[in-house]
């Protein structure tokens, strides 16, 4: 018996290796997901290995590594294991050639949809850099990897898993279409954002509001005064649509915004009372810009805050703390349009400085504020007040 | 005071521009050389001694330089007052809101005032009661001056240097003196005495010394804090020199209309109150000058009602003005000297300090045509937060109820007002709610009382103007609610406003210099000081490029710069790592400069274009032209005559403009 076992045992211990294996595989599979660690202690408890044989278990373990169905990995506390899914484990076993693409698919594996660069690869491997290229273009041929570049480090050559997508770190999250930061799309949303704080945290009014009040004339006084605002605007109004009857219906549209901007320009925007509860929130505003079509990435609040952050640096915005409420609103009110920012890009095409209308001190109304030449203008120079063609051309005269 | 190139060829042109070439050049050399005793100008000016003299009398009438006969040697020094040369460009502004501040006989008595420089009151009388105004003006050219109003005042006719009928406003002597009076309680004007020549920086240093001196024999700590408060009297009483005479008109309740001129303001004119029976005359010897201090705090005070109205809206600024108007009565500066203010400030009350104005004080003191109920959006009650003023004075006992509030401050207080006041009317819907109270608050009725109709408008008045007060409380701090009695009690911190509105030039200088994106940077830098380039791009969502190009426009416009770190020894360019910064200090110190240069290139265009149409100006300068150009000229010079006109204003309104960003930088 003493004889025949160990001849035998090999066979035996083999194929009963392989049912533990497998055992033990499944019972990982059953209990987590691939990204759960398990313990030497915790794959015993699993119950796949009899007797809880230590031996046993590293044969396993050692059978299920070379599979590469197993990875090692640092747990908090030692030497911990994940399971790897089947069809992955192939890859490695079937579609690399050689230990060296191996090892470095199984280093760009590692690297998880963060990618990783090709120098850090080399310099983890040691590995000299030709037999690395080898192997990346072996595993680029199996499609089992695939350069790409990362917003972080536009300038270094990145690799992937094929099968996996960029993360947000590396594409920039939803300001990047193809690695690019898409300031149009950008704008667009901030348009979409600043017009609805503003309508959110505005009063609109008739500007036919008198500041002097009269006494004893209250409400009679006010209507007369908007029949008749009203009636001149009619008047004003007919001379479009005269000419519109007589032009083919293309001009139409075109007279009836005309007529609708007249309109508006009648009313201004107001400031709501000190206190008003109903200035938007993050929340609200990221709750709007989900249910427009500008784009169809969810974006989430934190991105909806960086947004509003840049309009606060383009000073457009302001925050508002009411009763411990961390709200938006625009500043200078009566300042503004009643037009949105995004009808106004509309039309003044790809003007991105299209916007809001900002504060504007005397600073630039005359040449100098702009002028190219300002720190060589001195009188009796080659450029002087004196000779100056900006100040001829801005009084007016050539 | 050590003045930019800029600053003072800025100086001379206005000098030059109102009181002539001689001033000018003798201007010129104080400017640029210091301080000089009369040979040395003689040398430096190149002018005859008679020349030179009669520059400097001119420069010394208008206060345009110091005088200081030394005490040992009796030599004479001069010395450029900058400020006062400065200052020639808001003559017209300055005119203007006298005014509109305190009526027409006033706004008449400073016009001559400036250009007269300084007068006894004697004389002044004389220009006034003699034979029109023509005759008040004899110092200056004319030319200048009238063009530096046209610019200003807009009312623009190039010729009459004053009001063509002074004696409309001023009717007597006596009415001369009530408003003289008046005007020194304001403290636009002040008394001259023999000291007022010297520069008071000199004056302050003298005394300075002079303790020091003291000090180094003081042997008790007792007997140095003595003299150090006495110092701080000296120097108090050298500074405060021209206001005696207000004090003495103060204390004796001096010209008694004044009060309520002032608190009507505006819709007030020169008619004198009827009531006023008493007639009082001031000393005729007295020798009186423009306080340009006062001024600048009145210059100030419409700056920051603009800024409100700007920032908020038009019914709350004209609200606010009243809150400065009423904040600044006692307010001699807009900015202290921590020399003089800040030692031993305990001895000395002017009642300029913590001032606060009750919104009932306002109330009273506010235009009662202004409708208040206009310029703030109208919402529902239950958005907007009651409890606003408790809010802000952080009570802490939130359960404090009304009643025990009553209590306390034993008077109707802001919580009970704001839980029951009509929201019919305060928060209709759409028209301005006609006024017809459907719910009055009896003084000390409490909480809630029934929506009854006890109309009283007053009281939705008093609600209403609460309400635009809050909104400046909640903008730019533009008023701190400090209190509840009067209906709130509320005080302005000009540092925290002045702070705001100059970041609020300085941004719209940025913009205007760079574009949105070069103020975007800016500010992100300004909020967290110095950013890896990376992270800028990350905070800015800006392209790496366009980021780079905008930071090295910024960059050479002088708002921000680099700062390299490097990473190890060798300094090598891939391994350092570059932070941007916002440069405030250079911005603020490089800007003004920038501005005079801009101010004097506008002036020097404006005088290239004089002298294109130097014939047409002599020509309606011509006494005989005046007042009917129209009529004389052929139309084809009239025309050109008008267009210049229109291109002086155009410059001089810019130059005005710039000078209004001068003033929000340095002056206020
Ligand atoms: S005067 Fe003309 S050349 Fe000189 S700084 Fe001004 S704009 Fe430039």
């Amino acid at each position: 018996m003493a004889a025949v076992a160990p001849a035998t045992a090999p066979v035996d211990e083999d194929s009963k290796i392989e049912l533990y294996k497998d055992a033990l595989y499944d019972a990982c599979r059953a209990s987590g997901t691939d990204q759960r660690l398990f313990s030497q202690q915790e794959l015993l408890d699993l119950g796949a290995i009899p007797a809880n044989d230590l031996t046993v278990l590293k044969s396993v373990l050692q059978r299920l590594n070379d599979e590469r169905l197993l990875i090692l990995c640092q747990g908090p506390n030692g030497l911990a294991f994940k399971w790897r899914e089947q069809s992955e484990a192939e890859k490695y076993v079937q579609k690399c050639g050689d230990q060296e693409q191996a090892m470095v698919y199984s280093v760009i594996d590692d690297a998880g949809s963060d990618g990783i660069w090709s120098q850090t690869i080399i310099r983890r491997l040691q590995m000299h850099e030709n037999v690395f290229k080898a192997a990346i273009k072996h595993l680029i041929q199996k499609k089992l990897v695939t350069p790409f570049k990362s917003v972080e480090h536009p300038n270094k050559k990145m690799y992937i898993k094929a099968s996996l997508r960029p993360s947000e770190k590396a594409t920039g999250g939803p300001w990047f279409t193809d690695q690019n930061l898409d300031e149009a799309f950008i704008e667009a949303l901030q348009s979409v954002i600043y017009d609805f704080i503003k309508s959110k945290s505005t009063y609109r009014k008739g500007s036919g509001v008198t500041h002097r009040q009269q006494p004893k004339k209250g409400v009679v006084r006010g209507s007369v005064e908007k029949v008749k605002k009203r009636a001149a605007d009619q008047m004003s109004t007919d001379d479009p649509s005269t000419t519109k009857s007589s032009a083919p219906a293309v001009g139409a549209p075109k007279e009836r915004d005309k007529e609708k901007e007249r309109d508006k320009e009648k009313d201004i925007l107001l400031p709501m009372p000190a206190g008003y509860l109903d200035y938007p929130t993050v929340s609200d505003i990221a709750k709007v810009l989900s249910k427009t079509n500008i784009t169809k990435t969810i974006l989430s609040e934190e991105d909806v805050q960086k947004l509003i952050d840049v309009l606060i640096a383009d000073d457009l915005i302001e925050e508002a703390f009411i009763t411990g409420r961390k709200s938006f609103r625009i500043v200078r009110p009566t300042q503004q349009s009643l037009e949105g920012w995004a009808v106004k890009q509309g039309t003044a095409g790809d003007d991105i400085e299209a916007g809001p209308d900002l504060y504007r001190n005397g600073f630039t109304h005359i040449p100098c504020g702009k002028c190219p030449v300002f720190d060589l203008c001195e009188p009796g120079g080659p450029v002087a007040p004196s000779n100056c063609e900006y100040f001829q051309s801005w009084l007016g005269k050539e | 005071m050590i003045v930019s190139k800029h600053a003072a060829e800025l100086c001379a042109l206005l000098v030059n521009d109102t009181f002539g070439e001689l001033p000018s050049r003798v201007i010129e050399a104080l400017l640029q050389r210091g301080p000089s005793r009369m040979p040395q100008l003689f040398e430096r000016t190149g002018l005859h001694p008679p020349q030179v003299r009669h520059g400097l009398a001119v420069l010394i009438q208008h206060n345009l330089a110091y005088y200081n006969v030394n005490k040992d040697t009796k030599v004479t020094t001069y010395e450029a007052n900058v400020h006062s040369c400065y200052n020639i460009l808001r003559i017209g502004r300055i005119v203007d809101l006298v005014g509109q501040q305190y009526g027409e006989a006033e706004q008449e008595v400073v016009r001559n005032l400036f250009s007269l420089g300084y007068v006894q009151i004697a004389d002044l009388a004389q220009a006034f009661g003699g034979h029109g105004g023509g005759a008040a003006a004899p110092a200056t050219n004319g030319n200048g001056e009238a063009h530096t109003e046209v610019g200003m005042n807009g009312n623009s006719n190039g010729n009459g240097v004053v009001s063509n009928k002074p004696g409309s406003t001023i009717q007597s002597v006596f009415h001369l003196h009530e408003v003289i009076g008046r005007l020194i309680q304001f403290e636009i004007l002040e008394v001259v005495d023999a000291e007022s020549f010297a520069n008071p920086e000199t004056v302050y240093a003298e005394i300075e010394q002079e303790y020091t001196k003291k000090a180094t024999t003081a042997k008790s700590l007792k007997a140095k804090e003595d003299l150090g408060r006495e110092k701080a009297g000296m120097l108090r009483a050298a500074r405060d020199r021209g206001k005696v005479l207000k004090r003495k008109l103060d204390a004796e309740d001096g010209f008694p209309s004044s009060k309520k001129r002032k608190l009507v303001n505006g819709e007030a004119n020169g008619t004198p109150a009827p009531s006023s029976t008493k007639r009082r005359v001031l000393d005729s010897s007295t020798v009186l000058r423009i306080n340009y201090e006062k001024c600048l705090v009145d210059l100030r005070n419409d700056r920051l009602g603009r800024f409100a109205a700007d920032v908020i809206g038009h019914t709350t600024s004209e609200v606010y003005r009243a809150l400065l108007r009423l904040s600044t009565t006692k307010l001699s500066r807009c900015k202290e000297d921590s020399k003089i203010d800040g030692a031993y400030s305990d001895m000395f009350d002017d009642g300029a300090k913590d001032v606060t104005i009750t919104t009932l004080e306002i109330l009273e003191s506010l235009d009662p045509s202004i409708n208040l109920a206009t310029d703030i959006g109208r919402v529902g009650k239950s958005s907007v937060d009651p409890h606003i003023g408790d809010h802000l004075l952080q009570m802490a006992v939130i359960s404090s109820t009304e009643d025990a509030e009553l209590g306390l401050q034993g008077g109707p207080v802001k919580p009970s007002r704001n839980g029951h006041i009509t929201d019919d009317e305060l928060y209709s819907d759409d028209e301005p709610a006609p006024i017809k109270a459907s719910n009055g608050q009896n003084g000390s009725s409490n909480g809630h009382v029934k929506f009854e109709n006890v109309p009283s408008t007053g009281e939705q008045r008093v609600e209403l103007l609460r309400r635009h007060l809050f909104l400046c409380e909640s903008k730019h701090r533009f008023a701190r609610y400090c209190g509840t009695l009067g209906e709130g009690q509320w005080a302005i911190d000009f540092d925290v406003v002045m702070e705001a509105l100059r970041q609020v030039e300085l941004d719209s200088i940025i913009e205007q210099m760079t574009g949105r994106r070069g103020l975007r940077l800016t500010r992100i830098l300004r909020q967290f000081g110095r950013l890896d380039e990376k992270v800028v791009a990350d905070k800015a969502l800006m392209k790496k490029p366009t980021l780079q190009g905008k930071m090295a426009e910024l960059q050479k416009s002088g708002f921000v710069d680099v700062q390299e770190v490097p990473r190890d020894n060798n300094r090598v360019a891939n391994r350092t790592m570059f932070f941007w910064y916002y440069d405030a200090d250079r911005t603020c110190r490089q800007l003004p400069d920038r501005l005079y240069k801009m101010m004097l290139r506008c002036l020097q265009v404006l005088e290239v274009e004089r002298h294109k149409v130097k014939d047409i100006l002599e020509f309606v300068h011509r006494t005989d032209v005046k007042g009917k150009e129209e009529e004389v000229m052929t139309p084809e010079y009239y025309n050109k005559y008008s267009k210049h006109l229109e291109l002086e204003r155009k410059l001089l309104g810019h130059t005005m403009k710039l000078d209004d960003i001068v003033a929000v930088l340095r002056d206020y």
